[in-house]
Order: structure tokens, then C-alpha cells, then sequence
């Protein structure tokens, strides 16, 4: 909380625009955020197509989820492995 | 290439760093030695970004000075350029002290370990680790996991962390 305050006044004073719009701002950037994840777990999961999430987030996002996925999975092969 | 040490790995910079920033900076004792290139020092320690002392108690740690010219001719022959100076020269000493494991976070150097033929690690995979050791219990591991991606600067997809988690239960289950 006390980061969030900080990055808030920071932001405010560097930008000088009114604390409420910083706040819309980062509202905006926040949702846009989630949603983006939201696509990228879906198609990850299998629930949408590549297509449908590169059509929704851009192909470069979808390239880096499944460059993350695939490392995170061999991460996952050799912690597991006897 | 020299002869692998038992469970040995060379560190750059992203899981030195991503592990202190959750705490977990004490699961890299799962290596009996952990070698690090002084340009991976100075960008963690040097930058006050990892605490020296908390490398150094681990007790397994052995400090690499490499030689300029030897480090730019292994990039330039590797096409490693773009890295940055920690990244070519953690790559370089696996290369000359034989060490096949290479902890990273970072998704252009796993490309560049796994064309040299070294199996790269990142933070996620030393937390699991710890985990099937017997270091931590699940649900710390859990913890450990999503704090990678809620409270460090790792660069990952929330949805990648749960499948991961998924995938944990899912092991233990078995």
C-alpha cells in the first residue's frame, strides 16, 4: 500500500496532471491489464484458439505467453525430476 | 568442457535477484556449488539489489573474474552480442568450467543456453525444487510461486504461475 501511495504522488507530481486523473489512468491500465491476462490463461488453457487470442491481445503477447508457458514447464520438469 | 560437478549451476543476475525479493534466496543451498561471473555480481550485489552476506552464507558460492577478450570472442562466435555482459558471461563459464545447469530468468538467454546444450533453470524451477527436496511444503511452495509474480520484478503471466501451481498438485498427487 505504501509503494502504490508512493508511485501514486510520484506520478502526480512528475506529471502534473490532478490526482484523479492519474487514477482514471491507472484504472484503465490496470483493467487493460487483467483482461489481456484473462485472454492469454484462456488460450493457454485451451478454452479459445491461438487465432482468437492473437486477435484480441496482438501476436506479440501471445508468442511471449507461450515462450513463458513453455519455460515455466521445464522449470517444472527438472525441479520434479528423481 | 570439463567435468560436470555434482550438482552444480552458474547464476545470472534474474534468479539472484527474483528470489531475494521473495525471500527465497536461501533455496539456492539445493546446489553443492553455485558459480557466479563477477559481471553477475556486480549487476546483483554491486547494485544493491542482493545482499552479499546472504550469497555468501549459502557456503557454496565461488566467485568468477573472466577474462575480457575471451568473453567478447565466445559472444561473437556465439552470436550472443545483444546480451547484456552478465548474461554472455554466465554462459561463457558454464562453458569453460563444464557446469550444464544455468539459473535464468531470462527467456532470450534459455534460447541461447539450450543451443549450447545447457539446461537453464529459472526462479520458479529452484523454488519447485526446494519443494521436492523436502525443503518447503506445498503449500509454501505455493506461496513461494505466486509471490514470484505478485511481489518480484519477474517478467510472467499470472495464468502461467496457477498452471504451474496446477501442475505441482497435480505431481503431488501422483
Amino acid at each position: 500500500m505504501t509503494t502504490t501511495l508512493t508511485y501514486l504522488e510520484t506520478l502526480v507530481r512528475e506529471t502534473q496532471k490532478p490526482e484523479i486523473e492519474v487514477m482514471a489512468l491507472a484504472f484503465q491500465a490496470g483493467l487493460r491489464q487483467l483482461w489481456r491476462e484473462r485472454i492469454l490463461g484462456r488460450c493457454l488453457r485451451g478454452e479459445i484458439s491461438r487465432s482468437e487470442a492473437i486477435k484480441a491481445v496482438g501476436i506479440d503477447w501471445v508468442e511471449l505467453a507461450e515462450r513463458q508457458y513453455q519455460a515455466t514447464m521445464e522449470d517444472l520438469g527438472w525441479a520434479l525430476k528423481k | 568442457m570439463g567435468t560436470e560437478e555434482v550438482n552444480a549451476a552458474v547464476a545470472d543476475a534474474g534468479p539472484l535477484i527474483h528470489l531475494t525479493e521473495v525471500g527465497g534466496l536461501h533455496f539456492l543451498g539445493i546446489f553443492d556449488a553455485l558459480h557466479i561471473p563477477d559481471a553477475v555480481w556486480a549487476e546483483t550485489v554491486g547494485r544493491d539489489r542482493v545482499s552479499a552476506s546472504d550469497v555468501l552464507r549459502l557456503g557454496i558460492v565461488q566467485r568468477h573474474s573472466m577474462s575480457e577478450s575471451e568473453v567478447s570472442g565466445f559472444a561473437q562466435e556465439n552470436n550472443l552480442e545483444d546480451l547484456q555482459d552478465g548474461e554472455q558471461e554466465s554462459l561463457c563459464l558454464c562453458q569453460q568450467i563444464g557446469v550444464i545447469t544455468l539459473l535464468t530468468d531470462d527467456l532470450a538467454v534459455r534460447k541461447a543456453a539450450r543451443h549450447l546444450k545447457l539446461t537453464p533453470v529459472g526462479s520458479l524451477g529452484v523454488v519447485v525444487r526446494a519443494y521436492h527436496l523436502g525443503c518447503i511444503s506445498l503449500i509454501e511452495a505455493e506461496r513461494y510461486m505466486a509471490d514470484l509474480y505478485d511481489v518480484s520484478s519477474l517478467f510472467i503471466t499470472r495464468t502461467i504461475v496457477e498452471l504451474a501451481i496446477e501442475q505441482l498438485y497435480l505431481s503431488n498427487q501422483e
